[in-house]
């Protein structure tokens, strides 16, 4: 009984089970590359500085996904909230004042996105690749040219990015775990998660089913924003620093996560769990090339390469196992006319 | 939805059918509409010289546009582009520097280069059926990360480019005109025709149109989508030879973020991002309009905020015009019942 238990959970999760799988096997490759990497204090702190913004951004980028939508714009929206932050900053405005208003700005940002998809019914893609370029204006509107620096902050905005709690916790590594608590919830514990499935796999039978697709999609991109606007918090607490091309290429490993941790891009698809182990997998084989001496080219090359590999393996093996189950059909019916 | 084109028959008169049959003459229009202003704003714009200038700096954004077009018109998109092009230009002019003897033949490697590219993006959205947003993401950083990687911190520079290329290129055969115009004129109309007249031209059509329509018609579709991204790598390759030569420099992150541009071109264009629309002389005209509003923009003395702010809101304000349109169009050819409309 239990064997069959673990069976179904490994047929339910082995794309889950895989990633646990690299995982093991990045972390072992890593220590034997660098006797500096098997240190427990190393990884969390690297660990949230490669993937913290990136992980956040994620947890955005899951819920349009899930839907079957995509957007372009979160970076952008990013750069947005660290130049408005630092500029509230020199204002002189409390950090939470700053941080009511950047965070209402970049959910807005974001319902104006999907706004504009629902209700036109237009492609997300061209959509937010276009406001991209808005967002990217605004900042540039907002910081200027130069940006601002390490000076523009007050002690309070760099905090949450910047702290160890106990001289080893990264604040921003909690607000991490916190966020990925408050995103499974979301996603798998609450009607709402559960009309975000349905919403990403069949959105007609959702519509009759008596709910709005449109502001369920609407709402995605909100969540979206709200993550940007919270990516932007930690970042000027990481780096210090708010120019209006920040982020510009963080876009790939935020894509990578996503396609690493069994999401698809028509919806419906993926679990926070994948998503989870995804950022460890590639926040691990990050750290280990950087301790490694691994150019940032060739890293780069590296995420891109396992971003291809994540899309292809899933498809080679559907279209192995439909030709495997196409060719029983057809063994089956041989054997049956033969009778 | 290029057969959409034809079948409305009965309603002729709607507006929306009128904006979607002449498309092309409405990004004239507009083309027009910024001339004008400009005209009266920068007293420079409307010179011979700067016209010309204009028209040259759009060839190169112009080639791309096509190419990225007709992966477009097959529901597709290709976001690489910008990396396949450095990549292209940067070994196809090392090569030519270390080989400067082989002469023009080695033309044939940027356009190499970029047949392998788009022959890569290709298989994987292709066969693979999976998003090309996500693949060609994925190709964008790695032909990136390649070009960096084969540079080693060297990069191209005048000195480096041989006399055969840049007279090629920025040379004149036919008097006063530049080789660069002629050859982009000359690309462009190949295609267009290629689009219009041939078999696979219509099939490419056909399956941006409808991809299940165009599998139960028995045409195949990975097929047809591999060769659209063959052919957007090779015009891609060749524009990067076009784009090194007039620019004399190559580095590794020659072109970054060219992409937008190209993308937003094809868009202002009139080709539809939703497949099966549009044609790549347009999106040659979108490229034209964006490198007027630069080009205007700049003489007014107008911040780059603001341009890459127009830049934004012209793509997702084509986006809505295009689909407000398809979405009129739709309607009324579910009102006039002629077929089974579609959305």
């Amino acid at each position: 009984m239990a064997e069959n238990k673990f069976r179904g959970f490994l047929r339910d999760y082995s794309w889950e089970s895989l990633i646990l799988v690299f995982n093991v096997i990045a972390v072992v490759v890593a220590t034997l590359l660098s006797p500096l990497y098997l240190n427990a204090f190393q990884i969390l702190y690297s660990l949230q500085q490669s993937m913290g913004i990136a992980s956040i951004l994620a947890i955005g980028f899951m819920m349009i996904i899930l839907v079957g939508e995509i957007d372009l714009s979160l970076p952008a929206l990013v750069a947005v909230g660290t130049v408005s932050f630092a500029r509230l900053s020199v204002m002189g405005l409390p950090l939470g004042l700053s941080i009511l208003i950047v965070l209402a700005f970049t959910t807005l940002a974001g319902l104006l996105n999907g706004y504009l998809i629902v209700s036109f019914s237009l492609p997300s893609m061209a959509v937010t690749l276009g406001m991209m370029g808005v967002y990217r204006a605004l900042a540039l509107w907002i910081g200027g040219y130069e940006g601002f620096g390490v000076d523009a902050f007050k002690p309070s905005y760099i905090y949450v990015g910047d702290t160890l709690w106990a001289g080893f916790l990264p604040v921003s590594f909690v607000l991490l775990v916190f966020l990925f608590v408050l995103a499974w919830l979301l996603v798998h514990k609450t009607v709402y998660g559960r009309l975000l499935y349905a919403t990403g796999n069949n959105r007609r039978a959702t519509h009759l089913t008596g709910h709005s697709i449109k502001s369920i999609i609407t709402s995605t991109y909100g969540i979206g924003g709200l993550m940007a606007g919270v990516g932007a918090l930690v970042y000027i607490g990481q780096y210090q620093s708010a120019r209006a091309d920040n982020v510009a290429s963080i876009l790939l490993f935020v894509v990578a996560c996503i396609a690493l941790g069994g999401f698809s891009l028509a919806g419906g698809k993926g679990r926070v769990i994948g998503l989870i182990l995804s950022i460890l997998l590639l926040g691990t084989i990050q750290n280990g090339m950087g301790l490694a001496n691994i150019q940032g080219p060739v890293q780069t090359l590296v995420i891109g390469l396992i971003l291809i590999a994540s899309i292809v393996v899933p498809a080679a093996i559907g279209a192995i196992g439909g030709a495997a189950s196409r060719a029983k059909n057809i063994a089956e019916r041989v054997s049956a006319s033969s009778k | 939805m290029g057969d959409l084109t034809t079948a409305v028959q009965t309603p002729k008169r709607h507006w929306s059918v009128i904006v979607l049959k002449n498309r092309m003459v409405g990004v004239l229009l507009f083309e027009a509409l910024i001339v004008i202003i400009f005209s009266i704003a920068a007293r420079k714009f409307l010179t011979l010289s700067n016209l010309n200038t204009i028209f040259l700096n759009a060839c190169i954004l112009a080639i791309l546009a096509c190419a990225e077009a007709v992966v477009i018109i097959t529901r597709n998109y290709d976001v690489s582009v910008a990396s396949m092009l450095a990549l292209a230009a940067f070994v196809g002019f090392d090569l030519i520097k270390k080989f400067p003897n082989v002469g023009p033949v080695l033309i044939l490697v940027p356009i190499g280069i970029g047949v392998v590219c788009g022959l890569v993006n290709g298989v994987i959205v292709a066969y693979g059926r999976v998003s090309s947003v996500f693949v060609t993401l994925a190709g964008l950083s790695i032909y990136r990360g390649i070009v960096t990687i084969y540079a080693q911190g060297h990069q191209i520079e005048p000195r480096d480019i041989s006399d055969w290329v840049r007279n090629s290129v920025t040379g004149s055969v036919v008097p006063g005109v530049s080789n660069l115009a002629i050859i982009t004129v000359v690309i462009i109309a190949l295609v267009a025709i290629y689009l219009r007249y041939t078999r696979i031209g219509r099939q490419i059509y056909a399956i941006g149109s409808n991809p299940d329509a165009a599998t139960f018609y028995g045409l195949k579709v990975p097929r047809v989508i591999l060769g659209a991204y063959l052919l957007c790598g090779a015009m891609v390759g060749l524009s990067g030879f076009l784009f090194a030569a007039r620019s004399s420099y190559v580095v590794p992150w020659f072109a970054q973020g060219l992409e937008m541009q190209v993308i937003g071109a094809v868009v202002v264009g009139g080709v539809s991002v939703l497949g099966g629309s549009g044609n790549v002389v347009g999106a040659a005209l979108g490229a034209i309009v964006l490198t007027t509003m630069d080009n205007g923009l700049i003489l007014i003395g107008t911040h780059e905020v603001i341009r890459q702010f127009l830049y934004g809101v012209a793509i997702v304000g084509a986006c809505i015009l295009d689909a407000s349109v398809l979405k009129q169009v739709s309607r009324l050819l579910k009102s006039s019942k002629r077929l089974g409309a579609r959305r």
